[in-house]
């Protein structure tokens, strides 16, 4: 039982229809606004995806959206990266009728977002300014079903946010971190790069951690091996050095790009011709 | 785990009986009922008439027999029903929760109650970890492997662990984390199997004693790295000092015990004796002097552990100095410190986030239960971990009517006519108006294959200071047999369907006939005034209108003004008690039966005087509580 | 209690299963219900997400022949729920995936009878046994396995690869054991018990 607005990715520049309402009309439940959409055309986007809003909305190549994921543009542009999954039911974007997401600070906002320097080429014009309450991914960013990003969030690279999180306004996720499931990340919030943010609910139920990086070298082992190596010989300090942290999020972004892979293969296909 | 409404719970008459007493078993079975003298103290007095007593759901004791109804047995020797207060309990297997393995008894012991395969959980936040290779790209499962948490993606690179092969993860890691055992100097120690340097730990508690601490044998490690007698990990310490005390006492001790058993006799009185006498024996020589003993040697004084290699560790004095720097430093930070959660099951040195290793599975049990007084069995599960069958239960559900309750919507007609109830046609129970009656239809469902008759009581106001009306429309009725299980499936699928679909619309409730009857349940109607809550009285009469209840609130009288939430007011008596607002009606519950039952009538309190032939009748009594629903505030 | 639906909110089918005329069902061709299920509102069902078996081989944007991968696998199954469950409000059932040497596939999710899945709960299980509760706002992150009785409390995010063993109760994120249900859980009309009941109720 599909929607009835059957939103295919636009090949490029689709014309827009109400790109140049007000943008503060959001919050006082306007007709659903089809934003001006730039999809890269490797992008897989699946028909019950719901666009609403005003304005423009970027998506990247490779990029999977599953089904009734919903977009809302009606506080800022919203620009999905390269590579991206967004999942069924998550929600970014203020939906009409909650308010429009009113932020107040645009902390490094733009900095964010001029590093980022393939993000969809095909800008519409509207999608890198620096206004407020847009929302930005960068490329390999996951997010997960019923998760929520209001409006003003930007989340770096390689980020996953799990299932039914929830990203509150203005929040910069840094790269390689993750919000894990149910997780509440309060307004304005910075997490920095490589973290886990993971507990229950929010603040004091909220439990942080940084992912290892670099190689590390366990004191115990160490200890003990410092003399008894023939015991644990092999396991140390062979092969040109210790095996670093970052080669686990080498493995954890290949099987995304297998993932997205197929995933565009699914969504692709149920859809009949993308 | 809170229910939501309406739920039922039963009260376990051992609330009311003493403590179980295993001298006094014969008589606490017998009666059962019976008030204890400890627990209303006030009305000490009245202990006769215990039955006059209401249950009173909010009193602080209730919280302590009131029992969801599926978490109830039912002993057939005391006819009586047991909550897990009544029960004792003995372990069948252990198995570990991961990989549902079996683990025999005879190694729980020695793996420390943890599993003894691959199955760990994170150390950073619990989740179960994965064997997962390194090199994913070619897709070959040969590469090196780590256990690495899906939640919140710690990996054993983190601590700078990897494995060269997926199995045997916890021997692997013992291997690298653990003293080997030593060879040279402390022959007994070699002679020591690994288990047994473990299993002080894991006597008294789930600490994986495999993990050795880490910050307490760096400085070993600087001092003398060459040296291999020296224990460095905390259990090597302890196993060191351990032996070489074991070594002390016998060397000290004048008759020839075997050194070897010595640990473990040392609960027996001899041993005891003779570890006194160590002591006493030289004072009382050096006392008297008389050397009256002088026929034995004297024992060589027992000396403490001096050296490293005897398990002696001497915090360097800078130690401390540098984990506290270490804290302060960049790289380290709030994140970098272990949480108290983390290091509960962690070594004792370990401070920071990398010191933290995997942590084996606990592993569970499966266990069946007795009757605490009578010893019979109660539940006994099957043996396999996998299984979910049992070969005994006697749930309480078998032998109790099972109490469920949905809110009687009011006939269309009556809404009408009172356009203030058209809202009440589907009453929220989690806020429900006060003063506004509502029908609720309770129905009891027979589990026996006897007919039973039942009494309800409830108190015509329910305790508190939330005073709300309750009258059971009709308090005496039966419920058919269980008789035949084909009927049931039979009717199952037709009767409820009536009786939710159409009654409603067709009947008014009255006093003294049951609502609907089914061939083993019955239902009833039960009516319900919500009391107002203290503070909300003028607020909510606004609403509702005067009416003659006001006699009953008496203890909201005088308060004024809506309730304080916020907690400023400084009167306690004005201010909502959590949970005060829930309305909880306590039910006497009282069934009759004959039983044609093989089981002496002598036996248990139920049994009375028997009927003629082999039917007995039975009776079974207790407290039963409704949570109907929330008033609203 | 679920809420008064408006009349011929469900559809029902020749095996009783009612399901909501508002769920939003994906790839039916690849889920099989037992019968007497109920899917409620807004439940998202990805039966599209089924196991091909030669899944390995297209690369990321050889879009080469999308019909025939999804032709080929016509009979490959996504999802499989068993007699008088119940899949509430808002909940999303996904089958699990993995990356097994370097193929990510997906694998189908199976759910057993008589279990109940509450409001706004995500399903990525491998397996859900016979008589399961879940509660609302409940994860059940990918390849885990609930066996049956378990009782996943309200709010849980039990996570991936997570083994529930029966009877016992988990709750918290990420997850443990927090209890066990009693003996009497699951006895017909008791708690773990109102399949049927529930059943009774949806119109």
């Amino acid at each position: 039982m599909p929607q009835p607005n059957l939103l295919r990715p636009p090949p490029h520049h689709r014309p827009s229809t109400q790109s140049n309402s007000q943008p503060s009309s959001g919050s006082s439940t306007p007709k659903p606004a089809q934003p001006p959409i730039t999809a890269s055309s490797s992008a897989t986007i699946a028909e019950s995806v719901v666009f609403q809003g005003t304005f423009p909305v970027t998506i990247g190549r490779g990029t999977i959206i599953h089904p009734r994921a919903r977009i809302y543009s009606f506080a800022g542009p919203v620009v999905i990266g390269n590579e991206c999954i967004i999942s069924e039911k998550c929600v970014l974007g203020t939906p009409p009728g909650e308010g429009t997401g009113t932020v107040v600070s645009t902390t490094g906002m733009a900095g964010d977002r001029n590093k980022e320097n393939q993000r969809g080429g095909q800008t519409t014009g509207g999608g890198g300014g620096g206004e407020e309450g847009a929302i930005q991914l960068s490329s390999s960013v996951t997010i997960g079903p019923m998760a929520s990003i209001a409006a003003g969030v930007t989340i770096h690279s390689g980020v996953v946010v799990e299932t039914a999180a929830a990203i509150n306004g203005n929040v910069d996720i840094g790269a390689h971190s993750k919000i894990c499931a149910r997780a509440e990340i309060s307004a304005g919030a910075m997490i920095r790069e490589w973290t886990v943010v993971w507990g229950a609910g929010k603040g004091a139920g909220l439990r942080r951690r940084v992912r290892v990086q670099g190689g590390k070298v366990n004191p115990i082992v160490q200890s003990l091996n410092g003399d008894t190596a023939a015991a644990t010989a092999g396991d140390k300090a062979e092969e040109g050095g210790t095996l670093e942290g970052r080669i686990i999020e080498d493995a954890r972004l290949l099987g995304m790009r297998r993932e997205r892979e197929a995933l565009a293969r699914f969504i692709g296909a149920s859809k009949g011709r993308r | 785990m809170s229910r939501p409404f309406p739920y039922a719970y039963i009260s376990c008459p051992c609330a009311n009986t003493p403590a179980p007493d295993p001298s006094r078993k014969r008589r606490s079975r017998e009666s059962p009922q019976k008030a204890s003298p400890e627990k209303p103290r006030p009305e000490l007095q009245l202990d006769d008439e215990e039955d006059e007593q209401t249950f009173d759901p909010r009193a602080p004791r209730s919280n302590f027999s009131l029992y969801p109804p599926e978490q109830l047995l039912y002993c057939e020797d005391c006819h009586q029903i047991k909550c897990p207060r009544c029960i004792t309990e003995e372990i069948l297997c252990w198995y570990c929760p991961n990989c549902l393995f079996e683990t025999p008894s005879s190694m729980v012991r020695s793996e420390g109650n943890r599993c003894a395969r691959n199955c760990f959980n994170c150390p950073a936040c619990t989740a179960p970890l994965s064997v997962t290779t390194l090199e994913n790209r070619g897709g070959d499962q040969s590469g090196p492997w780590v256990l690495s948490c899906g939640y919140c993606m710690w990996t054993t690179l983190d601590i700078g662990i990897k494995f060269d092969k997926p199995t045997n993860i916890r021997a692997q890691l013992a291997k690298m984390t653990t003293e080997p055992s030593m060879p040279a100097i402390h022959t007994r120690q070699v002679s020591k199997t690994f288990g047994d340097l473990k299993s002080p730990l894991s006597m008294y508690s789930s600490i994986d004693d495999q993990l050795p601490p880490v910050d307490g044998s760096r400085p070993d490690n600087e001092d003398q790295p060459s040296d291999t007698s020296i224990p460095r990990t905390r259990n090597a310490r302890f196993a060191a000092l351990k032996t070489f005390y074991k070594d002390q006492v016998a060397a000290t001790t004048t008759s020839g015990v075997d050194p070897g058993d010595f640990g473990a006799s040392f609960s027996s009185p001899n041993t005891l004796h003779r570890i006194m006498s160590i002591y006493t024996a030289t004072r009382i020589t050096a006392l008297y002097g008389n050397g009256n003993k002088k026929a034995r040697n004297r024992p060589p004084v027992m000396r403490e552990a001096v050296s490293a290699n005897e398990g002696l560790a001497l915090p360097k004095p800078s130690s401390e100095t540098a984990i506290i720097q270490r804290m302060a430093s960049d790289d380290c930070g709030w994140d970098g410190l272990a949480s108290l959660e983390q290091r509960a099951f962690q070594s004792p040195d370990a401070r920071f986030v990398e010191d933290l290793l995997p942590l084996p599975s606990l592993l569970r049990t499966k266990r069946s239960k007795r009757c605490k007084s009578c010893k019979h069995i109660l539940v006994k599960p099957e043996f396999k971990p996998s299984s979910t069958r049992y070969r005994i239960r006697l749930i309480a559900l078998s032998y109790i009517p099972l109490a469920t309750m949905r809110p009687l919507i009011l006939p269309p007609t009556t809404s009408a006519s009172l356009p203030s109830l058209s809202s009440a046609a589907a009453p929220n129970l989690d806020a429900l108006t006060p003063q506004r009656p509502i029908q609720l239809l309770l129905t009891l469902k027979n589990h026996m294959f006897d007919p039973v008759r039942i009494t309800l009581a409830t108190p015509s106001v329910t305790p508190g200071r939330v005073a709300s009306k309750v009258t059971i429309l009709c308090p005496q009725f039966d419920i058919g047999a269980n008789s035949d299980v084909w009927d049931e499936a039979l009717q199952s699928a037709t009767a409820p369907d009536r009786s939710s679909r159409t009654s409603p619309y067709e009947k008014v409730a009255e006093a003294g006939k049951v609502w609907d009857k089914g061939r083993n349940w019955t239902t009833v109607v039960l009516e319900v005034v919500p009391g107002s809550l203290p503070g909300l009285k003028l607020k909510a009469y606004k609403g509702v209108g005067d009416d003659d209840n006001d006699d009953d609130d008496d203890d909201s009288d005088e308060n004024e003004g809506a309730l304080d939430w916020s907690g400023k007011s400084k009167d306690p008596a004005q201010q909502i008690q959590p949970d005060e607002d829930v309305l909880d009606i306590p039910v006497f519950v009282r069934m009759e039966w004959n039983s044609d039952s093989q089981i002496d009538p002598e036996e248990g309190i139920g049994s009375g005087k028997g009927l003629g032939g082999d039917s007995v009748k039975r009776e079974l009594a207790y407290w039963m509580v409704l949570g109907v629903g929330r008033i609203e505030s | 209690m679920p809420p008064k639906a408006a009349k011929g909110e469900y559809i029902e089918t020749d095996t009783g299963n009612k399901i909501s005329r508002r769920s939003q069902i994906h790839g039916t061709q690849h889920i099989i219900l037992g019968g007497k299920s109920i899917i409620q509102a807004d439940a998202v069902i990805r039966g599209d997400l089924f196991r091909t078996s030669s899944s390995s081989a297209s690369t990321p944007d050889s879009k080469s022949d999308p019909k025939a991968a999804a032709g080929g696998a016509g009979n490959s199954i996504a999802i499989t729920i068993g007699r008088y469950s119940y899949i509430s409000r808002s909940a999303i059932l996904r089958p699990p995936s993995r990356l097994h040497r370097g193929v990510h596939s997906y694998f189908p999710l199976k759910i057993g009878d008589h279990v109940f899945v509450g409001e706004r709960s995500v399903v990525e299980a491998a397996s859900v046994g016979n008589h399961v509760h879940i509660g609302k706002d409940a994860v059940i992150g990918s390849m885990a396995i609930l066996k049956e009785f378990a009782y996943v409390l309200d709010g849980a995010v039990v996570p991936a690869g997570m083994v529930v063993p029966s009877w016992c109760v988990v709750g918290g994120a990420p997850a443990r054991i927090v209890g066990e249900v009693g003996e009497g859980y699951g006895v017909e009309g008791a708690e773990g018990g109102m399949a049927r009941e529930r059943y009774r109720m949806v119109r």
